[in-house]
Order: structure tokens, then sequence, then C-alpha cells
């Protein structure tokens, strides 16, 4: 992500208009401004590029901090609503620098991730270097089969620091909770049948000094179907090298099952300690305990399993 | 209001700030959240479920009031997708 860094500017004459057009493009901010008589307030919502008869392009990453090599996802809707499955997808990263400037930082192509277990839907990712925080820009360039190409832009937050662990820190020593049997596990997870990854709790992994791969997912109350897959995605990494590391399900609500006669919503401490945003989760800890990488929402096994081959020297 | 979430607002795990929804004629709207979104005994929608349902694309329908400040989302649900 390095190629072109200054390279290319942006020039326009206030930050509003910078925004807009940068997210929305010149044709939309004049649009808007014609209305209204003054352009909206560049809200993150109202930069979204989601205007009739063009795509719209959905950063799908909800913690991104400051920081080199990490994940970027992005999904990209058609002008039907309808998710691109079929698109060669390149980025363009730019950080908005000034009131009147944006600076292209870099350039990257993807790979399309089918979300597991639902067939038609996924993400664009890459890997970015976001070296510091503040508002950035992405344009896609979106090429499918037999159509010309076509460019979407969206505006995204990179913040100082991600609320969860950052790669290369060392991870929370949580204290998680376990369970042997079936009836046990089925206590403190909501999968069903309760899955194999409740042995050990988290501190105690790491005391190990022992590679380790923790999800953190709610597989038994998720309608959205990714939390149940991201499970499955645990098992097919476990199945690969189920020697080399030691593999860990944090349920992420406290008892295993959402609030029942309308009580609060209650969470485990390990949530909190990791600084989840979101779920699932997925991460890749080394022997010393810090964190070598992360992975959000739509979590597959082809993406991660060459990092843990790495991790654990296969 | 039935669509797509394409973007979604939150400070935490449970209830959402703001959602963006796009419908299938192109028309986007941005809501305020209630917390009873969350906290519906019956279609509970967490601000990360609803992040999920943007990143995988599935529909969702928003009931929603219009007040002073704008639209506010009471219920979020599934949508036949």
């Amino acid at each position: 992500m390095t190629e072109g860094k200054g390279a290319e500017r942006l020039h326009i004459t206030r930050r509003r208009l910078l925004r807009s057009a940068l997210l929305l493009g010149p044709a939309a901010y004049l649009a808007a401004c014609n209305q209204t008589g003054k352009a909206p307030e560049p809200t993150p919502s109202r930069l979204l590029n989601a205007t009739p008869g063009q795509l719209t392009a959905v950063p799908a990453a909800s913690d991104l901090g400051a920081g080199k090599d990490l994940r970027f996802p992005i999904g990209i809707i058609d002008e039907n609503n309808r998710p691109i499955t079929d698109a060669t997808v390149q980025l363009a990263f730019f950080k908005v620098t000034g009131p009147s400037t944006a600076e292209l930082r870099g350039r990257a192509d993807t790979t399309y991730r089918e979300t597991p277990g639902l067939e038609g839907r996924g993400v664009y990712v890459t890997r970015a270097d976001f070296d510091e925080a503040g508002d950035w820009g992405v344009v896609a360039q979106v090429a499918q089969p037999g159509r010309d190409p076509r460019e979407v832009r969206v505006a995204f937050k990179v913040k100082p620091k991600s609320s969860t662990p950052s790669i290369g820190d060392p991870v929370p020593h949580s204290h998680t909770l376990t369970a042997n049997t079936r009836d046990e596990v089925e206590r403190i997870c909501s999968a069903r049948p309760g899955d194999d990854y409740h042995h050990l709790s988290i501190d105690q992994a790491l005391d190990q000094g022992k590679p380790l791969v923790v999800l953190f997912a709610t597989p038994g109350f998720c309608t959205s179907r990714t939390c149940g897959p991201s499970l499955d995605v645990l098992d097919t990494l476990h199945s690969m090298y189920p020697a080399n590391a030691n593999y860990i399900h944090v349920e992420v609500l406290k008892d295993g099952h959402p609030p029942q006669d309308g009580g609060a919503w209650q969470y485990v401490p390990a949530v909190d300690e990791w600084g989840l945003p979101s779920e699932p989760w997925l991460f890749l800890i080394d022997d010393t305990g810090r964190l070598v990488d992360k992975f959000e929402a739509s979590i597959t096994a082809g993406e991660i399993q060459p990092v843990l081959a790495k991790l654990v020297g296969a | 209001m039935q669509g797509l979430l394409i973007d979604v607002e939150s400070h935490e795990l449970l209830h959402a700030d703001e959602v963006t929804v796009r419908d299938n004629s192109g028309v986007v709207r941005t809501f305020r959240v209630s917390p009873e979104v969350a906290d519906n005994s019956v279609t509970p929608f967490s601000a990360s479920h609803l992040r999920l349902h943007m990143v995988t694309a599935q529909p969702v329908v928003v009931e929603y009031q219009e007040t002073n400040d704008g639209l506010l989302a009471m219920r979020i649900r599934d949508a036949a997708a």
C-alpha cells in the first residue's frame, strides 16, 4: 500500500466540498446544493454513495485503528440492491489531509470472500496500511464480466487505536468460563450441540506458551447465520492443525442465552476486556501472547489458514 | 421502509446510534435508533446484529417514527431476501 504515496492530490475549495466530492461525486454534491441552497453536513451516513442507478460501497470493518497491514473488507451493492460477487475490485485509499485536500496513500487488489453458509453474499478483502487516524476515503474500481468498469466511493474513519487489541500487542489475560461435559458446555454456550472449545480459559491457554485461536461468537442466536458458520471455520482450522495451537470459543452472551422475561442483555466480561464493538471476531495469538491477526464478521477458513499455518510453523 | 443497511454507527455491542438504509429504488434514509430496537423482546436487533445484516447484505424492515429530530427507528426486523 505504498505505491503512489503522495503522488495524487484532490484540490477543492472547502472541506465539505472535498468530502462530498470525494465520496458522492461532483454531480451528487451539486444536486444536494441545488436542493437546499447549502451542502448537507458531512456526517458519515450522508456521505455514502447511494444514488439511484449507482453502486454502493459498504466498508465492513467496525474497528479500524491506525496501523499497518490491516484487514479491510468492503461490500459492493449494485443499482438494484443486490450484492456484487463476480467483480474484480481494486481499491485506492485517500487520506483527508486538510480543509481542501486528500492524498492518495495506496492502492490494493482485493479477493472476494463469500460468507460461509450464505451463498451469494460476501465481501472483497484486502490488506492496507492506515498510517494515521482521521477521515479516509476509498475509491473502488469495480469490473464485472461483460460490463464497463464502474467506480464507487465511500468515506470511513480510522481511529488512533482500535478498541480490540492491536496487532503486535499483548492480548488480555481474560478468565473465561470453561466446561468439559456436554451439559456443562451447554450451560455456557449457545451452540447446539455445544462445541468442544471450552476446555481452557484464555488466561490458562496463554500461560501454556502455545499459539492460540480465539473465536468470540454467539452461534445459537444469530439469525444472520454468520456466527454459526464462524464456529464451523474454527472447526476447519482446528482439523488442519489440531496439536499446534489451542482453540477457544468464547460465548459472547452471559449464560449462553439472550435476556429472559425482558431483562437486560448481559455479556461476558471478556467482551469488554477485548474491546469488542461487534461480533463475531476471530483472533490469532502467538506463543508469547501477542496478537498476530484479527478477523471480523465475514470469517472464512481460506483467508485465515495461511496466517495460522505461518503462526504454527506448519 | 425495507432495504439494505449501508451504514451502522454504534459505540457498543448492543445499542446502535444510527443506521442508513437504501431501498430497491435507491432511496436512502438515515435513522436514529431507539434503544427499543435492541431491547425488543420479540425481534431484538443489537448493533452487532445490525452490522452483520449490513456485511452480509441481508435486507431489513425498519419501523420508524418521524420526530422533530428526524427519523427514529423503533423496531427493525428481518425482511424476506
